[in-house]
């Protein structure tokens, strides 16, 4: 086609229209030279212009020396491990360390501790989940639904709630599955954070074998549920290698954790430091920006189901909005005002350091030495922040029970193990012999291993839940099953489900109700019960219970039952606060 | 009956809203998804010794304002002048330019620029183009617009990724740079930026790329072998970019921010959305040509019908959002179908953080200032410029359905060389 088109150019003496036809013409300029002796590929270039091309190369090279690349390095702790273990033989050591902790939690677990009502509440609201509301009454705010939806998932999967023979015991079984998987997510952040496999796994034992783990860790508490979620947010974020789909899993879990309890929402600030710290500079921006964003979205869920039910305000703020409901923000603001309990917080300092005081003051050593490490090493100031973090949250909440402590318990041993393994890897790097530390390493584990084991024995060995089971065949043989049936919560489900322990092969009891929800002001007082103590039957009380209801003023007409009635039957010891009463109400 | 079908039907609709929300957003995000991503957009650190020759392409119209600047920093590009043929592509009925232009060549004197002037009667750019590429003689063809300012070294970075990867189309980076002038120009410029920076990786991933109007480096027998530019749609380059794809041609994206072509937003409301309108009218007319359904992979096919029809997707859902709220609002829905109708609103409330980033980021590698009052004009923006481009994608509709096919010009005034 050129051809054609240089056969037909027109020579125009002014040297400017080259040709033209219909639709074109080409103009060019004095001097005219054919383009034709461009260059093909493959270099027809001399060697004289080669050379002339290095040099000027060179030069543009170093002229060109402040050009930014892109900043890719990730932070990878993991990188300094000196010691290379087949990954078989590390998945063996941490199983075996797994199973023997989970054979320690194990021991007796469906009779010790003795149930309480923080584990009842969760297991009568999954039951009561399953049934179509979100909680047995009426549904406070008191905290977010997620952790009784996934106990109730739990029930749904494992064939019902008394598979396990009673509702608790479903209920711990499910938390033995939590505390091996959050075993194993600590042992993995342990790994990342301080690059030596060994300290994870001495992080992993303190972690599991201390007692405050061996009693709290198997109780039913939403606190379980979130740490297992809150760990393996942390986890996906330490191993993720700076992927955004990891950082975005690790979102999605931080929010269902603190869907599962609301307080983890605040472990927000930390989670974003160890975001800022495993992105590379490179995505760090957007990374911490869809880690934000995706957490208060999750969370938000929370906020829209208030709105949506029309709870969101307290009663009275929104015009046309008089009836007395339950509210979101009204449950905030009565959280916040609720006075702190001096006492009840030295009581449970008191437990804490009675059931694991060494661990407590090892961990508070440790953050100590990891906030000096942490001016050089920022996964060891990582660790103390997320510590501190839940230390903080324990401080400033106006109610502390005992079993709270259980998110803490991660980041303590994550401290201890932090703390002892980078001094001695500095230790040893200076002799050359990293071996050592490793070595000490297990040593202590050897030494804490069989030392647990043989101090947790005795502890895990009463059968404190005894009585409670008791109480609930007790009613399975004695009770007419349309009884109004007053009972802690923990009973509650078992009363309730068919096949269940207090139930048996019959009907189930159609009218039981926790006692905390037959307030003086509860629909349950007003509704069911018609402000009437005759119309109920009978009254299962423990030593909560009884010291709530003969003292607190919103639950007369519960007292008033109980004064009209008769004991007809009594399990448990009242020295070891064990002890469960089966009253009947005696109509007069 | 009929009120469980209308919700299911609702809720069909929230579901795709949501899906195309959460796409749009991984598109905008796709580079930074991994760190090993950055490396697709850094150009190379060591130049090869200059062996591929280069034509380059000069269309323009009604550009007398700016082409003389563009003809100058075009022939002063860092690359052996004999390797080179700058063709500067100009229309007949547009004698300013053309003078312009003659003036400038006679003062450069240089055998390697030639103008070639166009008949008016078959057409614009793309018939510009054509004739262009009848008189190219160089290995790798590429187009420059009339208010381009392309990297000095650019060719060099070309040449070096020619020899350097199998490749046989690269797309370099194109920039809007006068981020700051109007208030729709922040997400004018960081739609520029999010799209060469990230989303074309993404597509370039999939083997189906919709290919930028200029900075595009073919090799020339390819381009011969497809037969040019496609004279019919108004978007000639979206075009070029399914046949390249069509032929399995492979492409390369590479945007790094020292080497962008830079450019600038169009200057005024009424200018924006006429742009705006030729790109989604000529998207429709791709659309229906249906050289798409060739595309091989079902993914492909997709992929392009969806570029395809998202701005006018876009606009059909920018307006259901504000509908899905008040639904929340006033219909009884259940539980969690009404939380899931919330989920297009906070894509979108992320996508306008995710701009605010892109800004910090934007003014961070071109080296500008960051300024809070500037990140609250582009938050307000953010709703108004939905409106324009929702404003654009009816209007290109109307165009298409009353059969107006005529190229709505964008004039440029050089406000990108101003901002800096």
């Amino acid at each position: 086609m050129s051809q054609k088109i240089e056969d037909k150019v027109e020579k125009d003496p002014g040297n400017v229209t080259l040709f033209r036809t219909g639709n074109f013409f080409v103009h060019a300029f004095a001097p005219q030279v054919k383009t034709g002796s461009l260059q093909r590929t493959g270099g027809s270039t001399t060697i004289l212009e080669r050379i002339r091309w290095t040099s000027a190369e060179k030069r543009r090279l170093v002229a060109a020396q402040t050009r930014l690349l892109p900043q890719l390095e990730t932070a990878n702790a993991a990188l300094r491990q000196e010691i290379t273990i087949p990954l078989a033989l590390e998945s063996l050591v941490v199983a075996l360390a797994i199973f023997i902790t989970l054979v320690v939690q194990a021991i007796n677990i469906f009779n010790y501790p003795a149930y309480t009502a923080a584990e009842g509440d969760p297991m009568a609201s999954a039951w009561a989940l399953l049934h179509g509301q979100i909680t047995p009454s009426v549904y406070t705010y008191n905290q977010p639904p997620l952790g009784w939806i996934q106990i109730a998932a739990w029930v749904q999967l494992t064939g019902g709630i008394a598979s396990f023979g009673n509702a608790i015991n479903s209920g711990r079984v499910f938390m033995l599955v939590l505390a091996a998987a959050s075993s194993l997510l600590l042992y993995l952040i342990t790994s990342r954070l301080s690059g030596s496999r060994s300290a994870a796994l001495l992080a992993m034992i303190i972690y599991a074998l201390t007692p405050l783990s061996l009693v709290y860790r198997r109780e039913v508490l939403v606190d379980n549920i979130g740490t297992f979620w809150l760990l393996l947010s942390l986890c996906l974020i330490t191993t993720g290698k700076s992927k955004s789909s990891t950082f975005v899993m690790a979102a999605a879990a931080l929010g269902i954790a603190s869907l599962t309890l609301d307080n983890f929402l605040l472990f927000l600030p930390a989670m974003l430091y160890a975001v800022w710290l495993y992105a590379t500079p490179f995505q760090r921006k957007f990374s911490l920006l869809t880690f934000l964003y995706i957490v208060l979205v999750v969370f938000s869920a929370y906020v829209l189901l208030a709105l949506l039910r029309g709870e969101l305000f307290p009663p009275g703020v929104l015009p046309g909005d008089t009836k007395p409901h339950m509210s979101l923000i009204g449950a905030l603001i009565q959280k916040w005002q609720t006075s702190v309990a001096p006492e009840q917080f030295a009581a449970t300092w008191s437990t804490w350091i009675q059931t694991g005081g060494l661990f407590l003051l090892a961990g508070l050593v440790a953050m100590g030495i990891n906030v000096l490490g942490g001016t050089v090493n920022r996964f060891q100031l990582l660790a103390v922040l997320l510590a501190a973090t839940y230390s903080i949250i324990l401080l400033v909440s106006h109610v502390v029970y005992p079993f709270s402590i259980v998110p803490l318990l991660p980041f303590m041993a994550l401290n201890i193990a932090l703390a002892l393994n980078t001094p001695l890897r500095w230790l040893t790097r200076k002799i050359g012999f990293d071996l050592a530390r490793a070595l000490l390493c297990f040593i202590l584990i050897g030494a804490l291993v069989p030392a647990s084991i043989q101090q947790a024995l005795p502890l895990l060995a009463p059968d404190a839940a005894l009585p409670q089971q008791q109480a609930l065949l007790w009613m399975r043989d004695n009770a007419p099953r349309n009884a109004v049936v007053i009972t802690p919560s923990y009973l509650y489900s078992d009363l309730r489900q068919p096949g269940s322990m207090g139930v048996g092969t019959g009907q189930p009891f159609s009218h039981v109700y926790i006692y905390t929800d037959v307030t003086s002001d509860s629909q349950i007082a007003y509704g069911q019960l018609k402000g009437n103590w005759q119309r109920i039957h009978y009254l299962i009380v423990d030593a909560a219970m009884l010291k709530d209801i003969t003292s607190g003023e919103q639950y007369a007409l519960l007292n008033e039952a109980y004064h009209h009635g008769v004991l007809r039957a009594a399990y448990g010891s009242k020295n070891d606060g064990t002890l469960i009463q089966i009253y009947q109400v005696i109509l007069t | 009956m009929i009120g469980s079908i209308l919700e299911y039907l609702y809720l069909a609709i929230i579901v795709l809203m949501t899906i195309q929300a959460i796409f749009n957003i991984r598109l905008l995000l796709y580079i930074w998804e991994e760190p090993q991503q950055a490396w697709l957009n850094s150009a190379p650190t060591i130049y090869r010794e200059p062996r591929l020759s280069f034509t380059i392409l000069l269309p323009a119209y009604h550009e007398e304002d700016v082409y003389a600047y563009t003809l100058q920093k075009v022939y002063d590009l860092n690359y052996p002048k004999k390797l080179v043929q700058v063709i500067a592509l100009l229309r007949e009925h547009d004698p300013g330019t053309i003078k312009v232009a003659q003036e400038k060549l006679a003062q450069l004197r240089a055998p390697n620029v030639q103008l070639l002037v166009t008949s008016d009667t078959f057409g614009g750019k793309p018939h510009q183009l054509n004739l262009g590429l009848r008189m190219a003689k160089g290995d790798i063809v590429t187009i420059f617009d009339a208010e381009d300012e392309p990297h000095p070294d650019i060719l060099q970075v070309i040449n070096t990724t020619f020899l350097n990867e199998p490749v046989d189309v690269v797309q370099s980076g194109v920039q809007l740079m006068n981020y700051n002038t109007r208030w729709f120009c922040f997400l004018n410029v960081l739609e520029y930026f999010f799209w060469f920076k990230s989303a074309l990786h993404f597509f370039a991933s999939c083997g189906m790329t919709p290919l930028g109007g200029n900075t595009v480096f073919v090799r020339r027998d390819l381009m011969q072998r497809l037969g040019g530019w496609d004279h019919t749609t108004l978007t000639e380059d979206a075009d070029l970019g399914i046949r390249l794809c069509i032929a399995k041609a492979r492409v390369r994206i590479l945007y790094d921010d020292e080497f962008v072509t830079k450019e600038e937003t169009p200057h005024t409301i009424e200018q924006f959305i006429k742009q705006r309108t030729r790109w989604n009218q000529g998207f429709i007319q791709i659309l229906f040509s249906g050289r798409w359904m060739k595309l091989q992979k079902l993914s492909q096919k997709m992929l392009a019908l969806y570029v395809l029809i998202l701005p006018e997707l876009q606009a059909l859902f920018t307006i259901m959002i504000p509908v899905s709220v008040l639904l929340f609002f006033f219909v009884k829905l259940p539980v969690w179908l009404a939380i899931l109708t919330f989920m297009p609103l906070y894509c979108l409330i992320f996508s306008l953080f995710v701009s605010l980033a892109g800004l910090h980021e934007f003014v961070k590698v071109h080296h500008r200032q960051w300024k809070w009052r500037e990140a609250f004009i582009l938050l307000f923006a953010f709703a108004p410029y939905q409106l324009l481009l929702g404003i654009g994608a009816v209007r290109a509709v109307w165009r298409q359905m009353r059969g107006a096919a005529n190229w709505e010009k964008t004039a440029h005034i050089g406000q990108h060389r101003a901002a800096h």
